[in-house]
């Protein structure tokens, strides 16, 4: 309970500094961060609730803003409608890998989401015709929400956050709920999960395609937001920094990782030269989390818990 | 990857061939027993999860390490015979080709001895398929464990190091290859050496044909593509009999 | 007057490697009845209720439950069906409230889809808040009310045990299966154990359990399955089975 006034209170924190930060710089940062929070929150669910682990996600980003971008470039299709056929199609695309490999130990769907995550990063790199290649995608429109167009950083940034929150407190629900209850079962308590009436199966392709729906969504607001989009945005990196935000913040907690997820998305932009010593921090954070702290920073955050 | 660089830079002193080989690989043995020995076996309360969050982290972290101590770039590292490329029936290839295909046939020889005809292969088989049962046994599955992750980085590194004049050495090369080295024993069944070999067999052949029909760049997208259908179709893997543990 | 037979098991096998961990067992539970499968370490008990609840699939033989052929059934349609289980070694949700854990076994009576779930509508809050109620009812009557709002990992375990009964009686089941409910308590948990089925018996569940505490099972059952080495060797109330030859073999040697 104490989450949902948690969230509350942060929201309108958020919405003040809106009307008080004026430099696009740093609005900018921040609406990123918001991004990168859509595809963690939605990572979340399917890591930190559910116990199982994708380490292509960043794929699926990459797929809805792809999509996203030549539907509405090369078709001239509204870009909402673009969004909402890139987060279905790559449903599709999820059904397709998620349904074998849920089926089988939590190491296959590692390396299945791991290997479309290099698929993506592939073919975006060598099909040149559709999506730029290496040099990128550009001139996709900005988006407009009844009839405002965001053509700024504030509107943009204002827009970004209220949906971030929707959707966090969305997750909130949904994981207080009894999907909630036998996504945590599956995490631990797999075999005795059925006994409880739980199709495992189902309930794993379920949180899985949600946690692909974000980070396609998220993906395709990116690409509507930047305007531009390139291969090297949605690598093998970007997907283990999600991670990283995960398990740092405490797997399984909505505001340990949001506050994670906030931090590491800020700090490479404000030490940009420290670029090369990024995937270093990042492994040393999984591997000290992993080791010393598994519940990251959940164990702080778990006065939210209490009612 | 790591096989590869540190090759590359014992070359680079002008160490003999053969040497730096050897050097390379056991250093790589060495630091993947360390590894096991720091990190993998002190983890609390590890789950399957947590053990694969881990080696994500190790394994970037060793990337990111040789591309700060190394640089970016790809290395050429030069053949192991003194004839760069030789010609079969017209075809031209590398002659590194010749030398990767005899250390393959060695290794797989040399895993199907130390699994069917020494004990400690033996215990190493009995420990993966029930630890429990292993260490009722008096066997210290723990350091099979670390011996395990000490021949598998050897192999990897060598496999590294002899590739590394076809393919270069450099910091991100690994992924791929581990990947593709996974796909492998997908298609061919899980613990099923002869399987894996198949399956490694497909899967070049299938690169090839799409490097050679469809274009180059597309060609590492076919191993992916086998392993996904075989996933999907007979997630046993297709020379295996034996039920995949399913939940 | 005769019972209606709730549950009966027909000629059931089930080999590992060659080696028949249960071997053409068969019998049947009577409705309202307690029944009991006894035997020596390694007998196939723990097997067999595996198989019956779908953990493991079985070589041959029938399964029918309330005159319904179970084989079309998959594991996660019996809660729904009326077949609640407990675990040998407990299964309580380390991330979940003891009375979050109960509900989870009211799972199978909730009917809300994935929107409801999403935007907590008044549907969802309804099935909510009767789980809840459920969930406290259970724990009223199990008398461990205080330990509602406690995580798993910080109850003795002897409540584990009882809170494990509980979110198996959630979703009032026709069929409550034990798997060793004494294993592990001490003498006065026992005791307490022994009430506790009772109670649960005498609102008309049908229970089967498994179990090595012989006081328990003479002191609580109706009706009694011996088996060894994978074979039924008796059957019988607890009298003809503490003076059964084929019993005393089993369990003291020759």
């Amino acid at each position: 309970m104490k989450e949902r006034y948690f969230f509350a209170v942060l929201f309108i924190l958020i919405i003040f500094l809106g009307f008080f930060v004026k430099n696009p710089f740093i609005l900018n940062m921040l609406s990123l961060s918001a991004i990168t929070l859509i595809v963690v929150t939605g990572l979340n669910l399917l890591l930190g609730f559910a116990g199982q682990i994708s380490l292509g996600h960043a794929g699926f980003v990459a797929l809805g803003a792809y999509i996203s971008a030549i539907a509405s470039v090369k078709f001239g299709v509204n870009p909402w409608i673009a969004i909402l056929i890139a987060v279905f199609a790559t449903e599709i695309f999820a059904i397709f890998i998620g349904y074998p490999t849920l089926k089988l130990k939590s190491h296959y769907l590692a390396m299945a989401t791991l290997a479309i995550g290099e698929i993506i990063n592939i073919v975006t790199n060598a099909w040149v015709e559709a999506t730029g290649g290496p040099q990128g995608f550009v001139g996709i429109p900005l988006l407009s929400v009844f009839g405002f167009a965001l053509d700024n950083e504030v509107k943009f940034y204002f827009f970004i956050w209220s949906l971030t929150f929707i959707l966090i407190f969305l997750s909130i629900n949904l994981i207080d709920s009894k999907f909630g209850r036998a996504l945590k079962t599956i995490k631990s308590k797999e075999n005795a999960a059925y006994a409880f009436g739980i199709n495992v199966h189902l309930y794993k392709m379920i949180v899985f395609l949600i946690s692909v729906f974000y980070a396609a969504l998220a993906g395709g607001l990116y690409a509507f937001y930047i305007g531009f989009i390139s291969p090297s945005s949605f690598g093998l990196t970007e997907s283990i920094n999600y991670i990283t935000m995960i398990v740092v913040g405490g797997m399984g907690n909505f505001v340990g990782v949001f506050i994670s997820s906030v931090i590491l998305s800020i700090l490479p932009n404000l030490f940009a030269s420290f670029e090369d010593y990024w995937p270093i921090i990042n492994g040393l954070l999984l591997i000290f989390v992993i080791m010393f702290t598994p519940n990251g920073l959940k164990d702080i955050f778990k006065w939210t818990k209490k009612q | 990857m790591l096989g590869g660089i540190i090759e590359f830079c014992l070359l680079k002193y002008n160490l003999p061939l053969g040497v730096s080989l050897l050097i390379s690989s056991l250093s790589v043995a060495v630091i993947a027993a360390l590894i096991h020995k720091i990190f993998i076996s002190q983890t609390k309360n590890a789950t399957e999860l947590s053990l694969i969050i881990m080696t994500v982290g190790i394994s970037i972290t060793i990337k990111g390490s040789v591309m700060l101590l190394a640089d970016k770039d790809a290395h050429p590292v030069d053949s192991f015979l003194p004839i760069a490329h030789i010609s079969v029936f017209g075809a031209i290839f590398a002659s590194q080709y010749l030398i990767v295909i005899l250390f393959t046939f060695l290794i797989i020889f040399l895993l199907y001895l130390f699994f069917k005809k020494t004990l400690f292969g033996k215990i190493m088989q009995a420990s993966s398929m029930n630890p429990l049962a292993a260490r009722l046994f008096g066997v210290d599955v723990n350091m099979v464990q670390m011996l395990s992750f000490a021949i598998s980085g050897f192999i990897g590194a060598l496999a590294g190091a002899i590739i590394a004049p076809i393919s270069f050495a450099q910091y991100d090369s690994g992924v791929l290859l581990g990947l593709k080295g996974f796909a492998a024993s997908v298609v061919g069944g899980f613990g099923n050496n002869n399987g894996a070999l198949i399956g490694g067999l497909i899967i070049g052949v299938a690169e090839s044909l799409s490097a050679g029909y469809i274009s180059s760049s597309y060609k590492d997208l076919a191993a992916f593509l086998i392993m996904l259908i075989v996933l999907f179709i007979r997630p046993q893997g297709l020379f295996s009999s034996k039920d995949v543990e399913r939940v | 007057m005769d019972k209606k037979t709730i549950i009966s098991i027909n000629n059931i096998s089930k080999s590992f490697g060659g080696v028949k961990a249960v071997d053409d067992v068969s019998f049947s539970v009577k409705q309202n009845e307690i029944k009991a499968l006894i035997g020596p370490n390694g007998a196939g008990k723990t097997t067999l209720f595996n198989i019956i609840t779908k953990l493991y699939t079985k070589d041959s033989g029938k399964i029918i439950f309330l005159d319904e052929d179970m084989e079309k059934y998959k594991s996660y349609n019996f809660a729904k069906m009326g077949i609640s289980r407990t675990f040998q070694n407990i299964q309580l949700v380390d991330d979940l409230t003891v009375l979050e854990n109960i509900a989870l076994g009211y799972h199978s009576k909730m009917s809300v889809n994935l929107f409801d779930a999403f935007i907590h509508n008044r549907k969802n809050k309804r099935q909510e808040e009767r789980a809840n109620e459920k969930s406290l009812e259970i724990l009223k009557f199990l008398k461990i009310e205080h330990m509602a709002d406690k995580y798993p990992n910080e109850i003795p375990f002897g409540h584990k045990r009882l809170v494990e009964i509980s979110r198996a009686l959630v979703n009032d089941p026709v069929l409550l299966m034990l798997d060793e409910p004494a294993a592990g308590l001490n003498e006065s948990e026992t005791n307490r154990l022994l009430k506790t089925i009772f109670r649960i018996w005498e609102k008309g569940v049908t229970i089967f359990l498994i179990e090595h505490d012989m006081n328990l099972v003479m002191n609580c059952s109706h009706s009694i399955v011996v088996m060894d080495s994978g074979k039924k060797i008796a059957e019988g109330t607890p009298s003809y089975i503490q003076n059964n030859d084929n019993v005393i073999k089993a369990y003291f040697g020759e």
